[in-house]
């Protein structure tokens, strides 16, 4: 008997003495602006005159269906090239679900902002949905399907821009994006209006389920899973910003991005600088493209977009 | 060597069989004792445009479980051979394939008891840790590992746990990555004064009084890959807890706290946890009083700070809620506990009008009303930056414990009437009344599959009646009616069993959605139900549609879709 108590003191020291880790400052380093932001840059993109189209595809990477959408938007930015601009977005539903321990469907693709867009907007549950510049596609749903692709985002190609976008920036040292985006006003315009920038990650090579006749360059597999499918588009992350024109403490990325303020006349100019936090290792910054997007608060609707590649 | 290792085997084998033959002649030898049981469910779906009925590639499932536990002596051990070919919609996703599920061998006496492999566990009420299977739902977090339990003094028992958490099926058992290991201590306060006392136990002053006082600890351990955060690896929650009743009265409490544990429920703050439950009972003949509240904060516990729904759960958030089992109450609006963040509180007053009283009649008539309602916390979120390196990541404070916050989540009235009329025929009558925030608990859908915004109000009505006759024969008849002005509008359930003892019985149900808005949604979901009892062997069939719900149980919920089909189901134990 006094051998068991004593087994069992140990036991219970033994397993108290295991510690709680307790971590006082979570964040890894800082967000700081830096001035070279605004000075020199190492990429630059600029809007023409009419409008780009978004299109944001809400995916899965255990959604057989979801690569028939992709293919179909591969296939219209092969004929409308950078007026086309796509976000792909994980949200939080079985679709996405992380498979850890199985050796396939381990990566998280989810973020929190994705399903906040998939919440503000309302998307069923069943995927894949494409939102088309934010548009309702028949009031009350934004959602279209990828058998309207074909006809919904060439009707909305060519339209008069009232914004124009310039992004220029750079990456720092430390794999922060830093960069200056540029609005400029090209007609008069009433109403409110807000600027969001989130970063890209084209091209990523992992799990994906796709249905036999979804997508042509992926057949042959008895379960339907494909190791080497190519993601493309994924949307990392949305940008803090730093204030109009100036420095200053970085806020979180929010999906509904800044106000622009002031005057909306003609030929106002206004100016974001925004910073990313330090970008994982596994992001591959030769594959990262910046999206910003003008928007009007009122209805939502896109009305200016640009893809800007942060590496030369 | 295998030579020799096969030698070995077949001497031994051929030993065993020999001592046993000569038992069977002589003497009589345990060779222990095989105990089972099998229940298989098979569906076929069917396409059904106007329910939206989901339909797999396989066009049918096969989900079947066998259990086989040995036992001899202190010595037992068990399997569980699983099929999932593939699951039955609704299941999770990630059980797939056929193997075994679930394995263990355990070696138990007065003092001590040692299981290795899978087991089911939970300490106290569940707060910091409850391992458990509801097979209804597709919850699994059987741990696989090891459990010790011993009786070291009179009124001690203690138990340690550690290992890994069951996550999926494919093929067999698939664990999660994190590591859980805990203590739990529980104190008869009765049994050790009676130990230590010398007179009869019946004798003693304290005897009235029983107290049981309990504490745990529970930790897991997962590593840190995040490029951007230091994320705690060691997590370690720990809870304590009493039971007291004297004579009529019941008084359960227990309280428990996490220390910092960013994950996926939370968004990534790092704010401590706390959780506590508080019950009182009085119960006496014919009358009982219940009164229940609960409040957790940030309790999310699991194995795996990226898993998501029902994975890798180490502890359990009781729902202060009655479970209903009307077809209507039980599906439509059932309230799934947040174990981040709610407070509840619950009543239930039941009293039971005298038997050959004005109103109990010559059997009497049982009163039961119940009252749950939800909240969420009274918190204010940090105004910060949180990714500024001088952010501690707390998120949000909680300005009082137990005390609701502005947002009612969930309330649930109801009373229901119960009366014997005669031996024959007996009667109950249910009210419900919901109130269900579907922006928080988001289990209500429109008829184009999208969540409903805003608070939903339902009421219903219940009638139950049953009549027997002729001894073997039974007829129940339920009569629901729910009504609201929200969601998918009014519904009506008729539901008819006819019993036929001690083997036979055959039921209809048909729920109607006649306050649909759009007619063509207005369908009627008819299902009809054959079944077989004989001894342990219980066999049925059913055809029909099954509408899209909430499936919960003990406030954990799941989302089924619609479907439309045949169903067999086959369950035995030997």
């Amino acid at each position: 008997m006094t051998t068991l108590k004593n087994i069992f003191s140990f036991s219970l020291c033994a397993l108290l003495l295991v510690t709680c880790d307790k971590v006082d400052l979570p964040n890894i380093g800082t967000v700081t602006v830096n001035e070279s932001c605004d000075t020199i840059f190492s990429f630059s993109a600029a809007t023409q005159t009419h409008r780009n189209i978004l299109v944001e595809d809400f995916t899965g990477h255990l959604c057989g269906n979801c690569p028939e959408a992709a293919h179909e938007l591969d296939q219209l930015h092969d004929i409308y090239g950078d007026t086309l601009i796509v976000i792909s977005i994980h949200p939080n539903t079985s679709f996405n679900e992380v498979q850890t321990g199985t050796g396939k469907y381990e990566t998280n693709w989810k973020i929190e902002e994705a399903e906040q867009i998939f919440d503000a907007f309302n998307m069923p549950s069943s995927l894949p949905r494409l939102m088309i510049n934010r548009e309702e596609s028949s009031p009350p749903f934004y959602f279209f399907n990828s058998n309207q692709l074909s006809t919904a985002v060439p009707s909305r190609m060519g339209q008069p821009a009232d914004f124009a976008i310039k992004c220029s920036g750079n990456v720092l040292a430390d794999r922060t994006v830093c960069a200056k985006i540029e609005i400029e006003l090209l007609n008069n315009v009433v109403g409110s209006f807000q600027i969001v920038s989130c970063l890209v990650e084209d091209s990523i090579t992992d799990y994906q389920t796709v249905y036999p006749g979804k997508h042509p360059d992926y057949t042959g597999a008895t379960d339907d899973t494909y190791s080497n499918y190519v993601h493309r588009h994924v949307l990392r992350d949305i940008f803090g910003h730093y204030g109009v024109n100036e420095g200053g403490a970085a806020l979180s990325g929010s999906i509904w991005g800044d106000a622009i303020t002031g005057s909306t006349n003609a030929g106002d100019i206004k100016q974001y600088v925004i910073s990313s936090s330090p970008m994982p290792a596994l992001w591959d910054e030769n594959h990262l493209y910046i999206v910003s997007y003008v928007f009007d608060d009122a209805t939502k609707a896109v009305l200016q977009v640009i893809e800007t590649k942060i590496t030369p | 060597m295998k030579k020799r290792i096969a030698c070995c085997s077949l001497s031994v084998f051929l030993s065993v069989c020999s001592y046993g033959q000569s038992g069977n002649n002589q003497r009589e030898i345990d060779l222990g004792e095989i105990k089972g049981n099998v229940s298989m469910a098979y569906q076929q779906y069917q396409e059904d445009s106007a329910i939206n009925a989901a339909v797999p590639d396989e066009k049918s499932t096969l989900t079947a479980f066998t259990n086989i536990l040995y036992t001899r002596g202190n010595v037992s051990a068990g399997i569980r051979y699983e099929s999932y070919l593939p699951a039955q919609l609704g299941y999770p996703d990630r059980f797939e394939g056929t193997g075994l599920g679930y394995r263990f061998a355990a070696y138990s006496t007065e003092k001590i008891g040692v299981t290795v492999g899978n087991f089911y566990e939970q300490f106290g009420s569940g707060l910091v840790f409850r391992c458990y299977e509801e097979r209804l739902l597709g919850i699994d977090n059987a741990m696989d590992g090891m459990r010790v339990k011993a009786h070291p003094l009179p009124g001690l028992y203690v138990k340690g746990i550690y290992g890994k958490q069951r996550f999926q099926f494919s093929d067999g058992l698939v664990n999660g990555s994190g590591l859980v290991r805990g203590i739990d201590g529980e104190l008869v306060l009765n049994e050790l004064l009676d130990s230590l006392s010398n007179k009869s136990i019946d004798s003693l002053p304290y005897r009235k009084l029983n107290v049981i006082l309990g504490g745990s600890f529970v930790s897991k351990y997962q590593s840190d890959n995040s490029p951007s955060l230091i994320l705690p690896e060691n997590v370690g929650t720990y809870a304590g807890r009493l039971r007291m009743n004297y004579g009529k009265v019941s008084v359960n409490g227990e309280y428990a706290y996490k220390i910092n544990d960013p994950s996926g429920d939370n968004g990534f703050v790092y704010k401590d946890g706390h959780a506590a439950l508080l019950n009182f009972t009085y119960a006496t003949k014919g009358f009982s009083l219940l009164l229940d509240a609960k409040t957790t904060d940030n309790f999310s516990f699991r194995s795996d700070r990226t898993a998501e729904l029902q994975d890798l759960m180490i502890n359990f958030s009781p729902a202060l809620t009655k479970q209903h089992s009307y077809n209507l109450a039980a599906t439509l609006y059932p309230y799934g506990s947040r174990p981040w963040g709610e407070v509840a509180y619950q009543a239930e007053l039941s009293y039971k009008v005298p038997k050959k009283s004005k109103i109990g009649g010559k059997y009497g008539m049982l009163l039961t009303a119940n009252y749950a309602t939800v909240f969420g916390l009274d918190s204010i979120n940090i105004l910060e930056d949180i990714s500024a390196e001088s952010s501690s990541r707390e998120g949000y404070v909680n300005n009082s414990f137990f005390m609701p916050g502005k947002e009612k989540y969930f309330q649930d009235f109801n009373l229901e009437i119960k009366k014997k009329f005669s031996k024959t025929f007996r009667a109950t009558y249910t009210y419900f009344n919901f109130f269900y925030n579907n922006d928080i608990n988001q289990g209500a859908f429109d008829n184009n599959n999208k969540g409903v915004k805003g608070n939903i109000i339902a009421q219903i009505h219940v009638l139950d009646l049953s009549k027997r006759f002729m001894k073997k024969h039974n007829i129940r008849l339920e009569l629901q009616h729910l009504s609201t002005q929200q969601h998918l509008g009014n519904w009506a359930t008729v539901l008819l069993e006819y019993t036929y003892s001690p083997h036979w019985f055959v039921g209809i149900l048909d729920q109607y959605n006649y306050g649909n808005s759009d007619a063509e949604k207005q369908v009627h979901y008819l299902y009809g139900t054959v079944g077989y009892v004989k001894n342990a062997h219980r066999f049925t069939m059913g055809y029909g549609k099954q509408r899209a719900g909430l499936f919960c149980v003990g406030g954990v919920c799941r989302q089924v879709p619609a479907s439309n089909g045949l169903t067999v189901t086959f369950t035995t134990s030997f």
